[in-house]
């Protein structure tokens, strides 16, 4: 082999007086470097929320239909009235405002149903079931799967394992049927139904935050604050579940739309609020035999308003994902269930 | 007529940040059976002129200028002729060859394919002629090597499978692409000693490589890469010994020694442009301890440095327009510390 | 050889989950309000020796954990005991609905797959066109509509209006051709949101293989981008896609029971739907139990498929 160099030496060259680069200065701020910078994030996440007009859309769109649920009929707290409007026309649980089965008219917008009920007035008032079911009971899954997932990815040991062993089991049922046997074991009403979603909720929460724990726990701040002899109460509440939650509210997000849903199956199959409540699942229940008579609008209406519902807590939680993460890219979309990270969390 | 004849090739990469002007305005030929060495810091536009010439660069990169090999436009070929030429006549070979390799199929059937693509062998002659490339590329024991998935295979097992996929079409040329970086010194020495045996006068060699050491021991030519545009061009030796350009100079500036880890072209100061927005006149100015107004004025052309006009260079020293003088020369140091003279010829 | 060795050991790792299954769905029905025998009593006169007999014979004087013993026993061997609401097995009504919901959970994840693999692959290639842009809406529309709206929506528009298909299964051997031309509604209501969501992990997955350095190589060697896609590319794809696959199992079984009402289909689902409203609670036992294992198997399958897939899980 020819080279040029070989047996020759040492090449110097002369006359030439770079002076070395001064290595470039790595000025990138660390997003993660402390608790104040978890807040920064969570800023900066807020301003890229707002530019994302779909997002944005998607709010605007809950917002008017919480607005409307609320507006719909006057609101009492115990004796008192505290919101005095009514939207709706008629009230939703009245039967025989009109003839069975009245197509749309200006009247009745949305038709009647088979008791002579406003469908109008039952869909706008349907979204405080719907609206407050999902919000209620994905904050009360976030109450008690992210406290249980801190403590399992920090504590470790036995507490990990005797929680991550019961998630385990819990996830090999499917989110439906583990909520349908439950209310079966406990009985149907609004907080046995909030309940039952929350039992099978709470699971992926605490799973996905386990995982985020374990690889917070590794960062340079954690280990300077133990270090330093910080309580790890402290450094649990303090530094490594703000920086840890991301996902799980991203999640929770997006869970909204799937619990909505599955309250609304349950409603469907006669297994949620008790049968003629104004939900717009148990609406869809006596679907099937209107669809054959051809009062197609007693199926159509409170369909759209739960399509609509979950679309836009979708499009919020995709944006929401977007402005926590903006590397995830468009691409990783997650829809229903909280089935889907089981995986990741363990890997 | 040279087997690969590149001419004012223009490699453009539409990207958020702007348009990048990755290779601007280069041009070179590569002899039937040379060797050619394609030298310059990260960013030069090494690696997207040799992808360039096989029509592989991402959806973002646009061609201008003319490609042409064997006296065919590869610019104008459509898809199926430049499949044909792609592992057929020009071989490839990575960087980094365990990412280079598909993790889900064996290493066997991975070149077995590409001997079905180019040859009419097919099923077991193609795998036969697999485990041969592969005992051609000295890997010990081929035909149970074939049957293994890339991640049994070491990085200097991968690299010469790699080789053995670029031969499967019995290529006029192979591109290699820092086929030696991120490799043990020993797999290093091994690997260059292979490519140093297969290179013959029907196997011209284009190795691209930040590595002076890599390509001194390799090549018959060089081409300095600068910003996208070629600074100097010189027979190895005179490159080496007698380098014309203040930016080659500075390469050189520590001992291109093959297996040396330490990045020896971050000696020079600065970095390079950013090839968005790259600096007016000479785009080595800024970096240049040698620079006058006039180089933030003219951009200097690849200008003869001597009679034959076989050593290259762009510096405005070439064309008359340097008011000062290029004073740095090349010293051949022995071991034992004394210096032989300033010029080695 | 080593794939056998990993697939014991995934295997074994199942049994405690399968375990705690097991106890789970058994103190599922020890919470409920009263006993078997309550109900087995409610519409006739309790003497207390018919009481004391049936206590017996559900062993409810015995410890709890022998209790557990007893039952897990009895199912091990596929006895789940008798209705509440009939004399027939649990176990004869589980073997009539079981293919029910295999067909349709089977045919729906068919349909998911087909529509949401290939589909994803186009948006990927085509990143930002048209085809991209369409599957991104088509999938957030499909993964917000209640799958039992859907349904409906269907039937109105496939069995009412252009009476194109039947509204209620047809009495027919479930693999007669009428009932498979049955299933295709459902079928295609109970696989649309996993379609949608196929659908955007295969694009998702299939861009990020794209960025990587083998697809360079692939193209190096002069394969048609065909070839490169369909070969390359979308088999390393698919190995995301199949972890996936296996948690929409568990979708698909939700979904089943609530799509086999809307049709009217016989299965697993409407049999748990109707047992707990007739507090038939032997069978909603039997089928969360069936249902929590099919999960579990499911999840086996997917981890031998996955190595399968990918060689560099063999170890």
């Amino acid at each position: 082999m020819k080279d040029p160099l070989d047996g020759r030496g040492r090449l110097r060259v002369r006359g030439f007086d770079g002076t070395d680069a001064a290595a470039a200065t790595d000025t990138g701020d660390d997003a993660d470097a402390a608790p104040t910078a978890a807040t920064d994030r969570w800023r900066r996440a807020w301003r890229r929320f707002r530019r994302d007009r779909v997002a944005v859309a998607g709010l605007v769109v809950i917002g008017i239909m919480a607005l409307l649920a609320i507006l719909a009929r006057p609101v009492e707290v115990g004796d008192v009235v505290v919101q005095p409007l009514a939207l709706a026309p008629y009230d939703p649980a009245a039967s025989g405002v009109a003839d069975p089965y009245r197509p749309p008219s200006l009247s009745h917008p949305f038709g009647t149903d088979w008791a002579g009920r406003d469908v109008f007035s039952r869909v706008l008032y349907g979204g405080r079931y719907s609206l407050s079911i999902g919000a209620i009971a994905v904050a009360l899954a976030l109450a008690v799967g992210v406290p249980l997932g801190a403590l399992a990815g920090y504590v470790g040991g036995w507490v990990d394992e005797t929680i991550m062993r019961l998630v385990d089991v819990l996830y090999a049922f499917p989110f439906l049927v583990l909520a349908i046997a439950l209310v079966a074991t406990f009985g149907q009403g609004f907080w046995k139904l909030v309940g039952a979603l929350v039992a099978v909720g709470w699971i992926g929460y605490a799973r996905l935050l386990r995982g985020e724990v374990l690889s917070v726990v590794e960062r340079e701040y954690v280990l300077a604050a133990r270090a330093l002899g910080v309580r790890d109460r402290h450094i649990l509440v303090r530094h490594v579940v703000p920086n840890a939650v991301a996902p799980v509210v991203v999640q929770a997000t997006l869970n909204v739309g799937t619990v909505v849903l599955s309250a609304a199956a349950l409603g469907f199959l006669g297994l949620g609020l008790p049968p003629g409540t104004a939900e717009w699942g148990s609406m869809l229940s006596a679907g099937r035999d209107t669809l054959v008579g051809g009062e197609w609008w007693v199926t159509v209406f409170p369909g759209l308003a739960i399509f609509l519902f979950v679309l836009s807590i979708n499009l919020v939680g995709d944006g929401v994902r977007l402005a926590l993460d903006p590397e995830s890219g468009a691409d990783t979309y997650r829809g229903r269930g909280t089935h889907h990270d089981e995986r990741e969390g363990d890997r | 007529m040279a087997l690969l004849e590149v001419e004012d090739l223009v490699v453009r990469f539409y990207t958020e940040g702007g348009v990048v002007r990755a290779v601007d305005g280069l041009s070179y030929t590569l002899d039937r059976g040379e060797r050619l060495g394609v030298v310059g810091e990260s960013g030069a536009g090494k690696t997207a002129a040799a992808l360039a010439v096989l029509g592989l660069l991402d959806e973002s990169g646009r061609i201008e200028g003319e490609i042409r090999f064997d006296g065919e436009s590869l610019t104008a070929a459509d898809d199926d002729r430049l499949q044909a030429i792609r592992g057929g006549r020009i071989g490839t070979v990575f960087q980094d060859p365990e990412a280079a390799l598909n993790p889900v199929y064996t290493v066997g059937e991975q070149i077995a394919e590409a001997v079905r693509t180019h040859t009419d062998r097919d099923g077991a002659a193609a795998n036969d002629r697999a485990v041969a490339l592969l005992d051609r590329v000295g890997i010990p024991d081929p035909a149970t090597r074939a049957d293994q998935y890339p991640h049994e295979f070491s990085g200097g097992m991968a690299q010469r499978a790699l080789v053995a996929m670029a031969l499967a079409g019995d290529p006029d040329l192979l591109i290699a692409d820092e086929p030696t970086t991120g490799l043990d010194v020993t797999v290093q020495a091994q690997l260059l000693e292979l490519l140093d045996d297969l290179a013959t006068a029907d196997l011209a060699v284009q190795l691209v490589s930040h590595d002076l050491g890599v390509v001194a021991e390799f090549c018959d030519r060089v081409l300095v890469l600068y910003a996208g545009q070629a600074v100097e061009r010189a027979p190895v030796d005179d490159l080496f010994y007698e380098p014309k350009h203040p930016y080659t100079a500075g390469l050189l500036r520590s001992v291109p020694r093959i297996g040396d880890s330490r990045d020896r072209l971050s000696a020079l100061s600065g970095t390079t442009p950013d090839l968005s927005a790259p600096p007016p006149g000479c785009r080595f100015h800024p970096r240049c301890p040698y620079a006058e107004d006039a180089c933030t004025k003219h951009d200097p052309p690849l200008a003869a440095t001597d009679d034959s006009g076989v050593h290259r260079a762009a510096c405005l020293a070439y064309t008359g327009d340097l008011s000062g003088e290029l004073t740095f020369s090349v010293d051949v140091v022995d071991d034992d510390g004394g210096a032989d003279g300033g010029d080695s010829r | 050889m080593s794939l056998r060795r990993y697939v014991l050991r995934r295997a074994l790792l199942t049994l405690p989950v399968l375990f705690g299954v097991s106890v789970f769905t058994f103190a599922l029905v020890k919470f409920l309000p009263g006993t078997p025998v309550d109900y087995l009593l409610q519409f006739q006169e309790a003497t207390p020796e018919l009481r004391a007999s049936l206590r017996a014979q559900y062993h409810l004087d015995e410890p709890l954990y022998r209790q557990y013993a007893l039952w897990l026993w009895d199912v091990l061997h596929l006895d789940f005991g008798d209705r509440v609401v009939s004399d027939r097995s649990v176990r004869a009504a589980l073997a009539a609905r079981l293919p029910e919901t295999l067909a349709l959970g089977g045919a729906a994840l068919l349909v998911a797959l087909l529509v949401g693999v290939p589909t994803g692959v186009l948006a990927a290639v085509n990143r930002g066109g048209p085809i991209d842009e369409g599957s991104r809406i088509a999938a957030l529309a499909g993964i917000a509509t209640p799958n039992f709206w859907l349904g409906l929506l269907l039937i109105l528009l496939f069995g009412v209006h252009l009476n194109l298909v039947p509204v209620i299964p047809p009495v027919a051997p479930l693999f007669a051709p009428e009932s498979l031309a049955f299933l295709a509604l459902p079928a295609i209501t109970l696989g649309t949101a996993s379609a949608a969501l196929f659908t955007r992990l295969t694009r998702s997955a299939v861009g990020e293989e794209l960025r990587k350095e083998y697809v360079r190589t692939a193209r190096a060697k002069g394969l048609d981008e065909r070839t490169v896609i369909v070969k390359h590319v979308l088999r390393n794809s698919l190995i995301s896609v199949v972890t996936v696959a296996a948690v929409q199992v568990a979708v698909l079984l939700d979904g089943a029971v609530v799509i086999e009402r809307v049709f009217s289909w016989p299965g697993l689902g409407r049999l748990l739907v109707r047992a707990i409203l007739q507090r038939d609670f032997p069978v909603v036992q039997a089928v969360v139990l069936l249902v929590a294992v099919g999960v579990v198997v499911a999840n086996l399958l997917a981890d031998v498929v996955y190595a399968w897939l990918d060689p560099r899980i063999r170890y």
